[in-house]
């Protein structure tokens, strides 16, 4: 279990210790326009460690998470992937960092409303490269243990939003990364429904050895985190484990 | 909320705060504003043709080629020129009695005065005028006034003669001007009726299409505030009530913006001389521009109800558009395939119908089946080519691209729709302009002078007096004589073979290419591209001929050629035929065959040119002075303006597909941009994003546009007469340019929907709702 008091840590020891962890926001800064939406929030999670950012509406969360998985570079601060410096990479290295190594599941609009599930699902293994025949292979895998192989040729419009988020959990899982990004994964669907999509998730993550970055503002979706980060007005504040 | 109030609100919808509804509404507006233009110019062709033939009917004048008993009659003769390329109208004119006066004079000029136009009297005080005297010659005395004038620019002249120098010539005596009543009805040619229809509806298509892209792109973000607002607690018909409001008033702008569109492109009339036509002379009729008015936004109003209809909203104040399944394809190949069974009808079986409206109606049936046809199965094979696609490609670029064809080809085809519809109307016009070139004579002598040769016509007789003038001419050199006349089929009249006679030794000095030896006798030359004379010929069979300086025809049996060469050549009127040498030519054909054309090497200075028109102005038979583009000009006969008509309407109508192309593309990048911003946060490159979006636009426009370059081919060959056939491989170029133009329309487009795309996956794109 890590420390909780890690994500409070600024400064150069801050920074020190933060190369070690698997991933590290350290004093971020962003704004938009005159809008500061970070104001030096920190955050380190381990690898394997599902962490759960929350906050009020507008609170900066998601920018944070946008930040650490490279989609935003912060206006100051750093972020740190194993130990290297990642926000100072070009956007295609960036790009790179988050095909080989990441996975996002987001609340809205995420699948390619073109594609069918599977091809969705295998999107990630197309952009590594990965044959088509064997990019199929995998992910019908992963939709049969999302339990939707009989919706492998469905397209997203004829989905359920619980149907879609599991999908997206596929998708974000195929490709077997290191960290998942889920930004309100659970924010579009019905309690029964999220709660079906927070436990595939949780497992699916504890099963690949992934670490999850979430970010929610229901207590009961945190509540599947082994740690909390509130953040506040764009500051990281510590609070207790939560699991 | 009341009425007012909810007026007031629309109008804050549709103007906006930001910079985005600012753009949709000047979009929406700017579209309707060209449709509105295109359709209130299409009412106006017809009176303007209407202004201008009362003005040419104004000028005509009742005349008898003698004397009559009439006391008092003008004797008047035309003597044109040219000058820097503008035709110089000169009327002679000496009165007999109280003649008559023509239009737009205070009144007759006497021998020594002229009476100019403005633009002449402009030209005669600058430094060129002195090139104008000996043509001119005499004392300006009046100007003529508008209403002796088709067009403001016009060069003309009335010269006073007297009375015994007139009479020597061929000349009219007029006893009267203006052959029509005032307010007279003015019969339009049905062909003119055809080309506006055809024309109009060719333009009209890709511009309704821009008008439904342009409304789309402000759709979808209308419809989302319209449910908040629905859900917010508005009723049904209030929000119908807004969104007449805000669709009313942008169209209602564009129509206003269309009307001052239409008057500022009117103004380009002034600039063409040979139309004959004022920027005044457009005026479509009231009940169009009422109609046009208040028709345009009450349709507008009408339209924007019935989007309403396909959304629903959902509890949770989602948007959906239901989708409206329907497959086309077959419909559109059985429309296609009637279409063109209809062009093969009009080839074969329906050409008498020609001068009726029942055949305008058929062509018009066969052009929309056609039209409709394309448009409705672009969208089916541009779906079968995504497959392709899809199957073989391992970009992922093309491969997102070709899939979210195979998911929505209608949507993606919709974007190509209005390009497809030009290169097809493009097609067709380019290819019968092919035909008539064909047809029109093929060879032109024009490009077979060197350029510094000018050509002296001349029907009327002797020339001794002419060539005596020119030789006296600085910078004048070698003449060649030609005598030129056609045969035609003894009894039928029915065109054979051109026949031209000079001396071949005179020939190169004044011609790029001269048929090698030809002072051995009769040489019969045809063109294969162009001519098919050889199948016409029966040497030995008796023809006649008209010599141009009489009216009777002489018998002349067809010579036995020396000689059959296969030329481009054509040294007189650009038909194929006999060419005989001076020589060898028999001397009574020589008696009956006057000189027609004198082609005179130049120092190709244009002061030897109109020096050589001043030398000739008053010379017997007063002939006519072309340099090679002037002669070029003339060959290409009327058909100039209508050239210029279709190039600029087809230019306009791509443009205007260009712009639909652009906005659709836009339009979908901004429809998608949560998707597309969600697949680049998953690290897929921008360059594959990018690819995605040049397949998706490209895919069904290339598939489009090369379908509707066929179907023109095939319409156009098919609707030619077998008689004269026009090869195939002649319409490869100018239908292929047009292929080519709309496929790098599609190409710049999507270059300039890619900011669009890069703005659109911004992670902002990834916010909740």
């Amino acid at each position: 279990m890590p420390d909780a008091t890690t994500t409070t840590q600024v400064g150069a020891a801050g920074r020190a210790l933060s190369t070690h962890r698997l991933l590290a926001g350290v004093e971020l800064h962003r704004t938009f326009g005159k809008n500061e939406a970070l104001r030096g929030a920190s955050i380190t999670v381990e690898a394997g460690e599902i962490v759960a950012v929350m906050g009020p509406s507008g609170s900066g969360k998601s920018t944070l998470l946008h930040c650490l998985a490279g989609i935003l570079r912060p206006d100051a601060g750093e972020v740190h992937y194993e130990g290297r410096r990642i926000d100072d990479l070009s956007e295609a290295r960036r790009s790179e960092l988050r095909r080989e190594r990441f996975g996002f599941v987001f609340q809205f609009g995420q699948l390619v409303p073109d594609l069918t599930a599977l091809e969705n699902v295998s999107l990630p293994l197309r952009l590594a490269g990965v044959k088509r025949a064997e990019a199929a292979r995998r992910s019908n895998a992963w939709l049969e243990r999302m339990d939707l192989a009989e919706l492998a040729s469905s397209h997203p419009s004829d989905l359920s939003g619980g149907e879609a988020q599991r999908v997206a959990v596929a998708r974000a899982m195929v490709a077997e990364p290191r960290v998942i990004f889920a930004d309100e994964p659970t924010g579009s669907l019905d309690s029964l429904n999220g709660e079906m999509v927070m436990d595939l998730l949780v497992a699916a993550a504890r099963q690949g050895g992934a670490a999850v970055v979430l970010v929610t503002h229901e207590p009961r979706v945190a509540a599947h985190a082994d740690r909390e980060v509130v953040i506040r007005d764009g500051r990281t504040v510590t609070t207790p484990t939560a699991a | 909320m009341r009425s007012a109030g909810l007026f007031g609100l629309g109008l804050k919808l549709a103007l906006g705060s930001d910079r985005g509804a600012k753009l949709r509404f000047a979009l929406m507006a700017a579209s309707i504003a060209v449709g509105v233009a295109v359709i209130v110019g299409a009412f106006s062709v017809i009176p303007a043709i209407q202004a201008r033939d009362a003005r040419v009917a104004g000028l005509e004048y009742f005349a008898t080629d003698g004397p009559t008993d009439a006391p008092d009659q003008l004797i008047l003769t035309e003597r044109d020129s040219w000058f820097g390329g503008q035709m110089l109208q000169r009327l002679l004119v000496a009165p007999i009695g109280d003649a008559p006066v023509p239009p737009g004079l205070e009144r007759l000029p006497g021998p020594g005065e002229v009476v100019v136009s403005p633009a002449l009297r402009v030209l005669l005080q600058g430094p060129q005028g002195a090139l104008l005297d000996d043509r001119l010659r005499g004392r300006v005395v009046g100007i003529i006034g508008a209403s002796g004038l088709l067009h403001p620019d016009e060069l003309t002249a009335y010269l006073g003669v007297r009375r015994g120098e007139i009479e020597e010539i061929e000349r009219s005596y007029v006893t009267g001007f203006g052959t029509l009543e005032e307010n007279a009805d003015f019969p339009v040619h049905e062909a003119v009726l055809q080309s506006v229809i055809f024309g109009s509806a060719g333009v009209l298509l890709p511009v309704l299409v821009f008008v439904w892209t342009a409304t789309r792109l402000s759709a979808g973000l209308r419809e989302t505030r319209l449910a908040a607002i629905r859900l917010a607690g508005a009723t049904p018909r209030q929000v119908r009530l807004l969104s007449a409001v805000e669709s009313g008033l942008a169209a209602f702008a564009g129509t206003l913006l269309g009307f001052g569109l239409f008057l500022a492109a009117r103004q380009l009339l002034a600039l063409s001389v040979e139309l004959g036509l004022e920027p005044s002379d457009a005026v479509p009729p009231l009940a169009a521009i009422l109609g046009i008015g208040i028709g345009i936004p009450v349709l507008a109003v009408v339209v924007a109800w019935l989007a309403l209809r396909r959304i629903t909203r959902s509890p949770l104040s989602v948007v959906r558009r239901a989708p409206i399944r329907s497959r086309i394809a077959a419909p559109a190949a059985v429309a296609l395939a009637v279409g063109i069974s209809q062009w093969l009808l009009v080839a074969w079986a329906l050409r008498g119908l020609g001068d009726s409206w029942s055949w305008i109606a058929f062509i018009l049936g066969a052009w929309v089946l056609t039209a409709l046809g394309l448009l409705g199965l672009a969208p089916w094979i541009g779906t079968r080519a995504a497959g392709w696609i899809t199957r073989r490609t391992e970009s992922l670029g093309a491969w997102l691209g070709a899939r979210r064809l195979e998911t929505d080809g209608r949507t993606a085809a919709r974007v190509s729709t209005a390009t497809v519809a030009v290169v097809f109307a493009a097609g067709v016009a380019a290819g019968y302009i092919v035909y008539f070139d064909g047809t029109a004579g093929g060879l032109r002598a024009s490009a077979s002078l060197r350029p510094e040769t000018i050509v002296v016509d001349s029907w009327r007789g002797d020339v001794g007096q002419v060539l005596d003038e020119i030789a006296a001419v600085d910078g004048a050199g070698q003449t060649a004589a030609l005598r030129t006349t056609h045969l035609v089929e003894a009894g039928t009249q029915n065109y054979l073979a051109g026949i031209t006679i000079f001396s071949c030794r005179d020939l190169p000095s004044v011609l790029l290419a001269a048929p090698p030896n030809c002072d051995t006798g009769a040489i019969l030359l045809h063109n294969p591209e162009e001519s098919n004379v050889l199948a016409r010929v029966y040497p030995g069979d008796l023809a006649t001929f008209v010599p141009y300086s009489d009216s009777q025809y002489i018998p002349f049996p067809i010579p036995v050629p020396d000689r059959v060469l296969s030329t481009e050549f054509s040294a007189d009127n650009g038909y194929d035929g006999y060419v005989i040498d001076e020589a060898a030519a028999p001397e009574e054909l020589l008696r009956v065959m006057p000189v027609t054309r004198i082609l005179v090497a130049t120092d190709g200075r244009d002061q030897t040119v109109e020096e050589i028109r001043e030398a000739v102005a008053w010379t017997e038979p007063f002939p006519t002075v072309l340099t090679r583009s002037e002669l070029a000009l003339g060959e290409e006969g009327g058909s100039v303006p209508i050239r210029f008509a279709i190039e600029l309407g087809t230019y306009f109508a791509l443009a205007v597909a260009a712009a639909s192309l652009l906005v659709s593309t836009v339009g979908a990048v901004q429809e998608r941009r949560k998707p597309l911003a969600a697949l680049a946060a998953l690290g897929v490159p921008v360059g594959a994003l990018r690819r995605s979006v040049l397949v998706q636009t490209m895919a069904p426009l290339v598939a489009g546009v090369v379908l509707a370059g066929v179907a023109a081919a095939v319409v156009v060959l098919s609707s030619t007469p077998e008689s004269r056939p026009i090869p195939w491989s002649s319409l490869i170029a100018p239908i292929g340019r047009f292929v080519a133009l709309a496929v790098m329309a599609g190409l710049v487009a999507s270059a300039l929907a890619f900011p669009s795309l890069r703005r659109g996956i911004r992670p902002g794109a990834l916010h909740h709702e």
